[in-house]
């Protein structure tokens, strides 16, 4: 080590970032010393915007917040609610919910493998995961009229029911989709660059996950047994199902846990096709939401929390998020540190940052 | 009304609350800055597996609040996003970006802002005539 330091601005903009995100590397021997985030480029101040819409007129804002994850904070926002008012939605309603919720983090998921493999150069494997994703959207167009924003959520249950014929459809499409997404995982897990540029590469143990407070993916990775939907919300209480882990705590065990996710979701979905229950997938809202409530759900990249106030009358007083990437922004820091710097890119990929979500 | 059991708490003992949540094996879930009535709650939610458990203190514009990064080192991006929106100071954050985390065309955009000034003047019945 020579002992000279530089600093090397990385970001807001950057081929292998989609959304802004700053952070200035203090290299010294081209290993990073230390790595500061900055934020707020693209913030925009939603949140503040809950006083001046009706809690009902919110929803279609809320799923707005993020356009991968907009299903969630949709039903986030929508669990909050239905909690404050103390609203019973009906089963059928929260396993198409559920449903949706599983949808998303499929296309979440397949979206960054397709990003990530651009950022290292493999443009074919690109492609196939972003054609497997169209089979998704596609099925989230013809469930709920919406590609990227569903608009299906309500206070109360959901919008739109779709007929036991058309789930029996999606259960068998399913199939073929997930032998698809085994080819490419494949790929994404036994290649011989991808290894090497992912092994040993954004190491962030155990101890040091759980201290800096990660969610999602990143801690799954990290040998965390994190997952809101342990909780059993939604449908989830009736859903078998263990939260994947790995033990890697690197950017190879990131890339292991989303591709396994995707099986695991596609075995959630065919569990929520069999029990889908009949009957209403709505109530009628009365009333005003009154105290406060903290929402919690899982998200593609981990826990979403959306804390609500109320003071009886249509508008909540207060709303404010806590998105998965905001707080893995302390681990990516974590995982800089000591990382060479053309690693750089690629381990900040691996946390699947979200910086629209993240501000808000 | 629905409510959630909250413990309240205070600026001088909130460094305790944080170590003590360590060491009972918590993670920090996320600190909430809201306004409330006249002062704003800043409320800490720790979680075990899916149990949260939340702390709250209500306090002045203003206040200097210990940061409790020396517990858990995620909680930077908690303050000094509390600090940017909201004009709260924090001692002894880990990192401590001195305003400019969050950069808003309008400094701490979520403070409460004093009532305008009315932007219609009355006019007396004579001048108007």
């Amino acid at each position: 080590m020579t002992g000279k330091r530089t600093v090397v601005p990385f970001g807001p903009q950057h081929p292998v970032l989609p959304e802004p995100i700053h952070l200035d590397l203090v290299i010294e021997d081209e290993h990073v010393v230390e790595a500061i985030p900055s934020i707020g480029y693209v913030h925009r101040g939603l949140e503040s915007l809950v006083d001046r819409r009706e809690y009902s007129d919110f929803v279609y804002l809320a799923e707005r917040i993020c356009g991968i994850c907009s299903f969630t904070h949709s039903s986030t926002f929508c669990q909050g609610v239905e909690g404050l008012m103390g609203i019973e939605v009906p089963a059928r309603a929260t396993y198409l919910r559920t449903m949706w919720g599983e949808y998303s983090r499929l296309h979440s998921h397949l979206l960054w493998l397709g990003l990530f493999a651009d950022a290292l150069g493999f443009e074919s494997l690109f492609y196939n995961a972003w054609k497997i994703r169209e089979s998704i959207l596609n099925e989230l167009e013809a469930t709920t009229g919406g590609r990227v924003i569903q608009g299906v959520c309500k206070v109360g249950g959901v919008r739109r029911d779709v007929t036991n014929e058309f789930l029996s459809g999606m259960d068998k499409r399913l199939d073929d989709i997930e032998a698809e997404m085994q080819e490419m995982s494949k790929v994404f897990l036994s290649d011989y660059t991808l290894k090497k540029r992912l092994v040993g590469k954004g190491v962030l143990k155990t101890d040091a996950a759980y201290n800096l407070g990660a969610v999602g993916p990143v801690a799954r990775a990290s040998g965390l047994v994190e997952d809101v939907r342990t909780s059993g919300y939604l449908a989830y209480g009736d859903i078998s199902f263990k939260p994947v882990t790995a033990d890697g705590c690197d950017g190879y065990a990131r890339c292991e846990v989303r591709c396994k996710e995707l099986f695991q979701s596609v075995d959630i979905i065919h569990q929520i096709i069999a029990g889908m229950p009949e009957g209403d997938v709505s109530v009628p809202v009365k009333g005003n939401p009154d105290g406060e409530f903290f929402s919690r759900s899982e998200q593609p990249r981990g826990e979403v929390i959306h804390y609500l106030r109320g003071n009886g009358t249509k508008n909540l007083t207060q709303f404010r998020v806590r998105t998965p990437t905001l707080t893995n922004v302390p681990s990516l820091v974590a995982m800089l540190a000591g990382a060479e710097l053309a690693d750089v890119p690629q381990i900040v990929l691996t946390i699947d940052p979200c910086i629209g979500c993240m501000e808000r | 009304m629905t409510t959630m059991e909250i413990i309240p708490a205070s600026p001088a003992g909130i460094e305790k609350v944080a170590a003590d949540m360590k060491a009972d094996g918590r993670r920090l879930v996320v600190i909430t800055c809201t306004a409330a009535a006249n002062d704003y709650d800043i409320t800490y939610s720790f979680a075990k597996g899916n149990d949260l458990l939340h702390y709250r203190m209500t306090v002045p514009e203003g206040t200097s609040i210990p940061a409790i990064d020396a517990s858990f080192g995620g909680a930077f991006v908690y303050e000094n996003e509390i600090h940017d929106l909201y004009g709260f100071t924090f001692t002894n954050m880990a990192l401590d970006f001195g305003g400019t985390f969050i950069r808003t065309s309008v400094p701490y955009p979520f403070k409460k802002k004093e009532a305008p000034a009315p932007t219609v003047t009355k006019v007396s019945k004579e001048d108007a005539s």
